[in-house]
């Protein structure tokens, strides 16, 4: 029964961290610069010969909770082959409906309402898929999403060190989903095969314990990635560290890489499994 | 090893840290880096080399088919702890799991001492050889693993299974005195009792318990153990034929089966029994009596394999210096051999006492499409003339449907 309280328990958060990393994605990257609305604003300007976005309420809360709603009614859907296609159609006529009266002028038709929850459905469909991911063990939805949370928001304004806090929030929320909904895929499989047996309950703990302190090594790892960079700075010449490309983010990129390039270089020279290789030679 | 979840995490990583700074986005190479540096820290979790020692303990080492064996998987951990270790004990196909599982997933802590309990079904018999157990230990998010085969082989002989015959008498017409006479379980005229039955006219009155008709008013006669003894051989197809069919229901291991349980039926009656093999080549195991003798015969059966091509006159050589008109119990379905109408004719000629036993699987194989209902109808036919020609040289022959008991079947030849 833990084993099975301990899974769940991996689902809340997963999803918690799904809703949060998407949200910081949009703090940080306002919904106005984003590439990926624009384009559909591009689209829907097309169709319909007006400017529909700007009259709309962009919500992201609104969005996200839609999102969490379609998930859900999706997950309980499922349960139920025989509701889950009358479902679809429902939403397939309903869809069609709102086309064909849109195009043929019915004014009665609360086009505004539809539009309004197009784009909310829009907004929260990265937490729509994840939510299938994380509930229904599908990895593929788990990669859609994420890719959805990672592209959607991104614009070309960029971002700099002024808003480290909400993408330190995002970053460890987005790697958070990340290992809670592939741990919980993998885990849940095996828990099956184990017919949750109390052996498997230590394994599951020992996974859930070591996610927590690797985040905050990682954290530890990344900051010091990033003083790296610093320390370059202070032993490299000064024509080169004080140079423009050095200080830019393409500086700091290079700098990243050295010093895993280093950590890869020093972990291969000191493991265990070289150095008997090396004798063994 | 690396995970296929470990190098798109380094891939991703690695685009995001070269990609953000073209779109100046400080979120995604913040990201790249923090995959980077996770995967990096994780290289550290749970990746050491192991000493892990692995054995395993029967409660038997000798079944027969279709019992039980409990394997006890003995893990013991002689390094450092492991968060993850997934242990799975490789089984021989002819063994299935019937409760508990051979494959494991545990954590073991230092000089931890965890013991896998499963139980096996061997449908099957034979000599087994349980391989190697393999680990794979995995870091808590699948991003590296280890596998590694732990030295621990173990053998399992799987005895035929016996059927328990009673009743039928299939003993010599020459009883063998001269290695001296012992009472066996069966009706004869030696002093010892045997039990008592109803009067039917003819018996001797002599034998007429007095005591039992006083209280019962019924005339009841006293039955006296018979006391012979013998030399059986028993004759057994090994032929590749004789393997057509499935791996479990094919004529081999019936009649595997079906020597089994009459050498078990002839030793407990005190007997000498013999065992000849044909198939590759011809393996006699001499005629003898005894508990140990029956295992060494069950061992041999349970090595035997469907190969080779030899017929049943390759046996014609040994028999000669077997006892004169013994009995001598062929289990063969006689298929494809040429040889079998004259070494038949040999056998019955010299006074053997012979009988044959056909395992017949041929409607098992129909139903499952094994052969075609017109090759079921030309063997078919072809097992009732090889049964009616063993017949007519006096031999007795039946037809042996295995799903029936064998002492049925072989009542009815006796008869």
């Amino acid at each position: 029964m833990r084993t099975i309280r301990s899974l769940s328990f991996m689902q809340a958060i997963a999803t918690f961290s799904l809703m949060t990393c998407l949200g910081l994605a949009y703090v940080i990257n306002p919904i106005e610069d984003s590439l990926f609305f624009k384009a559909i604003n591009t689209m829907v300007e097309g169709i319909y010969q007006k400017e529909v976005f700007s009259e709309l309420n962009n919500s992201i809360v609104a969005g996200m909770l839609l999102g969490l709603f379609t998930g859900t009614s999706y997950i309980f859907l499922s349960m139920n082959k025989k509701i889950y296609d009358y479902f679809l159609l429902f939403i397939f006529v309903s869809t069609l409906l709102i086309f064909i009266s849109s195009f043929r002028g019915y004014d009665s038709f609360p086009y505004h309402v539809t539009q309004q929850l197009f784009l909310w459905f829009w907004i929260g469909i990265p937490i729509t898929v994840g939510m299938v991911g994380i509930w229904q063990n599908s990895i593929g939805n788990q990669v859609i999403s994420a890719f959805l949370i990672l592209v959607m928001p991104i614009g070309l304004v960029g971002n700099t060190n002024d808003q480290i806090y909400p993408i330190l929030g995002f970053v460890f929320s987005f790697v958070l989903y990340l290992e809670l909904s592939y741990g919980h895929t993998r885990y849940s499989r095996l828990a099956r095969v184990m017919y949750f047996s109390k052996e498997f309950e230590t394994v599951l703990q020992w996974f859930l314990t070591t996610l927590v302190l690797t985040l905050a090594l990682t954290t530890a790892l990344t900051s010091m990635a990033f003083l790296f960079h610093d320390f370059l700075g202070s032993i490299l010449p000064d024509s080169f560290s004080n140079s423009i490309e050095f200080n830019t983010i393409y500086g700091q990129a290079l700098s990243v890489l050295v010093f895993f390039m280093i950590w890869a270089v020093l972990q291969t020279l000191f493991s265990r499994g070289y150095l008997a290789r090396q004798v063994e030679d | 090893m690396w995970t296929r979840k470990a190098v798109v995490y380094v891939g991703l990583g690695t685009t995001l840290v070269l990609f953000s700074p073209f779109i100046d986005n400080l979120q995604l190479f913040l990201l790249g880096t923090t995959i980077l540096g996770f995967v990096a820290v994780h290289s550290l979790v749970n990746t050491r080399p192991i000493d892990v020692k692995i054995t395993r303990d029967f409660d038997a080492e000798q079944v027969f088919e279709n019992s039980p064996v409990t394997v006890d998987l003995i893990i013991q951990n002689k390094g450092r702890s492991v968060g993850f270790l997934e242990i799975y004990d490789n089984l021989p196909s002819e063994v299935e799991v019937d409760s508990g599982s051979n494959h494991t997933i545990i954590r073991l802590q230092k000089e931890e001492l965890v013991i896998n309990k499963y139980h096996l079904n061997c449908r099957l018999r034979g000599q087994f050889r349980l391989g190697n157990p393999s680990l794979r230990i995995y870091n808590p998010s699948f991003l590296f693993y280890y596998e590694a085969d732990v030295e621990s082989k173990s053998s399992l002989v799987v005895l035929p299974q016996m059927e328990q015959i009673d009743g039928v008498d299939l003993s010599t017409d020459f009883p063998k005195m001269y290695q001296g006479a012992m009472p066996i379980r069966r009706i004869g005229t030696s002093g010892e009792f045997y039990g008592i039955r109803e009067y039917s006219p003819g018996d001797d009155f002599k034998n007429i318990n007095w005591r039992v008709f006083g209280r019962t008013r019924k005339l009841m006669v006293n039955q006296f153990e018979r006391e012979d003894i013998s030399d059986i051989m028993l004759v057994l197809d090994a032929r590749e034929i004789t393997g057509t069919g499935t791996v479990l229901q094919n004529p081999l291991n019936y009649s595997c089966r079906a020597i089994a349980s009459l050498v078990s039926y002839f030793l407990r009656a005190r007997n000498r029994v013999g065992l000849t093999i044909y198939g590759e080549t011809v393996k006699v195991i001499n005629p003898d009596t005894g508990e140990r003798h029956l295992y060494s015969i069950l061992t041999a059966l349970a090595e035997v394999k469907a190969k080779g091509a030899l017929g049943l006159h390759t046996i014609l050589g040994d028999l000669r210096n077997f006892t004169p008109r013994s009995p001598v119990m062929v289990v063969s379905t006689l298929e494809n051999d040429s040889t079998s109408t004259e070494a038949l004719r040999e056998i019955t000629a010299r006074g053997f006492k012979l009988t044959i036993i056909a395992p017949d699987t041929l409607n098992y194989d129909r139903d499952s499409r094994i052969i075609s209902p017109t090759v079921y109808f030309t063997a078919s036919a072809s097992l009732d003339n090889k049964i009616t020609e063993a017949r007519s040289l006096g031999a007795r022959a039946m037809r042996w449907d295995p799903e029936t008991v064998l002492s049925t079947s072989l009542a009815e030849v006796i008869r």
